[in-house]
């Protein structure tokens, strides 16, 4: 029998959220590609304690897979907008593949946990940085809110008692993913060669 | 035994058989030498499986035990169709990655290095492989596909395609639209300009169709076997290892880190002045790789790569009772064995012109 608790609610909006952006034709390629990764374990998520269809190892695989891949993509793609990570398919394939393969290795099989944690914290803390320089307020504000939301679940902190450590990540990630995501971020025309030389 | 054990022989008569059949049509399919080279790159890429062909089997089973979703039921025939098509699936995108990003053509590229196409062929399976191709089946093993299925269904796939590597059987109807046949596979070998990039599939043609990258083989216009930077060797280790070679030269060379990277992941047609620098196939202006080749070195070839043979199918009998340093001492000094007998013969091209007779001879 489903119920709805406040992870499955958390991480049914996290999931809509990130779909949505990811839907928007006016982004960059690579960084649609993160935002529909990010989508996937919230989706998992959502089935998983929502009791649906509870795929009990895949929601914690594709969450570490997520953070050792789609948010060292998004930070890349805010940083570099027209690197062709960002830019190109093929690239940002390419990129994913190799960090979900490198997260499936060092923190899946390797239990070496940190690696993924980290590579998300600095990731944030990489795309922060970036607005704030640029005076990017809104963006920068997203980009903390996507911070703090982890680290209250690093620290397994729940304040208040009805919203769980996890809820804390949802949400973060969530309303600093809209904040974050530009109306426009990048030409998606192919970069002409001369360019790239 | 390895199940590819009993598979040798088998391959070693069919190929009889085709020669049988192409001699009785009166038509020339195989030359001595390079099918000499395939058979060598075939057994190179077995012998190397030692040192790291249990990749692929230890990744999956601890991918599974640990990640694996679902619980198959063996006996349930739909578990095995549904990780055939599974397999085949991310097949096509290995097969796929291994044409268009550059460090996967260097090696994919060994296989297609041939410039005859016969049964012989599809012996030519890259040594390096083993490297790359389990990443690509890591959904069969999330989804807890039992390792024997996975094992069943690869060496189906695997098997499968090796009669599809012939000129004998033409068109097959509507099983162009299903499967891989031997027509829409020597599309796939041809390097005319309609060829390149095309016909990805191991055993269903359907996915090329769903992909875009069907090409149908065409009557006016027969494939031309082979690469557009021909390797001119009939040595199995540099037929191997020649391609990583260029790419760490182009590294090497590169002039920023942008350029790097596009050198190693981009397509292998990629250049610095221009996206995709394939040129235009000109049919007429291309010869096939030959050196001069005694009568007493075609001998030492023939029977050399014999022994070879019976000496892969001895190892397979041994294997499982073979200490690991010891299995891989036999293997490395088999692939030093295979790798000279090539080099004999791609040595004797600096030593003379064509012999009469040897310049483009067929077995």
């Amino acid at each position: 029998m489903a119920m709805l608790n406040s992870l499955a609610l958390t991480d049914a909006l996290l999931c809509l959220i990130a779909a949505w952006l990811a839907s928007k034709n006016t982004l960059a390629v690579g960084y649609r590609m993160a935002l529909t990764m990010l989508a996937v374990p919230a989706l998992l998520g959502f089935l998983r304690f929502s009791g649906i269809y509870p795929l009990e190892t895949w929601h914690p695989l594709f969450t570490l897979l997520s953070a050792s891949a789609a948010l060292p993509l998004l930070a890349i793609c805010v940083l570099a907008p027209q690197s062709v990570v960002a830019t190109r398919k093929q690239f940002a394939i390419i990129f994913l593949g190799a960090a979900m393969l490198l997260g499936l290795l060092i923190s899946g099989l390797g239990k070496l946990r940190i690696y993924d944690q980290a590579l998300a914290l600095m990731s944030m803390l990489v795309i922060l940085v970036a607005m704030m320089k640029r005076s990017e307020n809104t963006r920068a504000l997203g980009a903390a809110l996507m911070l703090v939301g982890s680290v209250l679940f690093v620290l397994k902190i729940s304040v208040p008692p009805w919203l769980m450590p996890g809820d804390w990540l949802h949400l973060g990630m969530a309303f600093g993913l809209i904040l974050v995501t530009p109306e426009v971020l990048v030409m998606r025309d192919l970069p002409s060669a001369q360019e790239m030389t | 035994m390895k199940p590819i054990a009993f598979a040798v022989p088998v391959f070693f008569v069919l190929i009889l058989f085709e020669l049988w059949v192409a001699h009785s049509r009166g038509v020339s399919v195989y030359r001595l030498k390079d099918s000499l080279t395939s058979i060598n790159v075939g057994m190179m890429s077995e012998f190397s499986k030692a040192i790291g062909g249990l990749i692929s089997l230890v990744m999956y089973t601890l991918i599974t035990d640990r990640f694996g979703a679902f619980t198959w039921d063996v006996s349930n025939p739909m578990t095995w169709i549904s990780a055939l098509l599974l397999y085949d699936f991310c097949y096509y995108w290995v097969h796929r990655t291994g044409h268009e990003i550059n460090i996967m053509w260097a090696s994919h590229v060994v296989h297609h290095s041939s410039e005859e196409f016969n049964l012989s062929t599809a012996l030519r399976q890259s040594s390096t492989g083993f490297l790359f191709r389990w990443i690509f089946y890591i959904p069969l093993a999330l989804l807890g596909y039992p390792i024997q299925v996975f094992v069943v269904v690869g060496l189906i796939d695997f098997l499968y395609q090796f009669w599809v590597h012939t000129q004998l059987v033409g068109k097959l109807g509507w099983l162009e639209y299903v499967v891989v046949t031997p027509s829409n596979h020597r599309v796939h070998h041809g390097q005319n300009d309609y060829c390149i990039d095309k016909n990805y599939g191991g055993v269903f043609s359907f996915w090329d169709r769903m992909f875009g990258t069907y090409a149908d083989e065409r009557d006016d216009e027969k494939p031309v076997y082979g690469i557009r930077k021909p390797i001119e060797s009939w040595n199995p280790l540099w037929a191997n290892l020649h391609h990583f070679v260029q790419i760490w030269q182009q590294v090497k060379l590169a002039v920023n880190w942008r350029h790097r990277l596009m050198y190693i992941f981009a397509k292998p047609s990629w250049t610095p002045e221009k996206e995709d620098a394939t040129e235009v196939f000109k049919a007429q202006h291309f010869s096939r790789f030959d050196t001069p080749a005694t009568s007493g070195l075609l001998k030492f070839a023939f029977i050399g790569t014999i022994l070879g043979s019976v000496m892969l199918m001895v190892y397979f009998y041994l294997q499982p009772r073979l200490p690991q340093p010891v299995r891989i001492g036999y293997c490395v000094v088999m692939i030093w064995v295979i790798a000279g007998i090539g080099w004999r013969m791609t040595q004797a091209r600096d030593q003379g012109p064509a012999l009469s007779g040897a310049g483009h001879g067929h077995a």
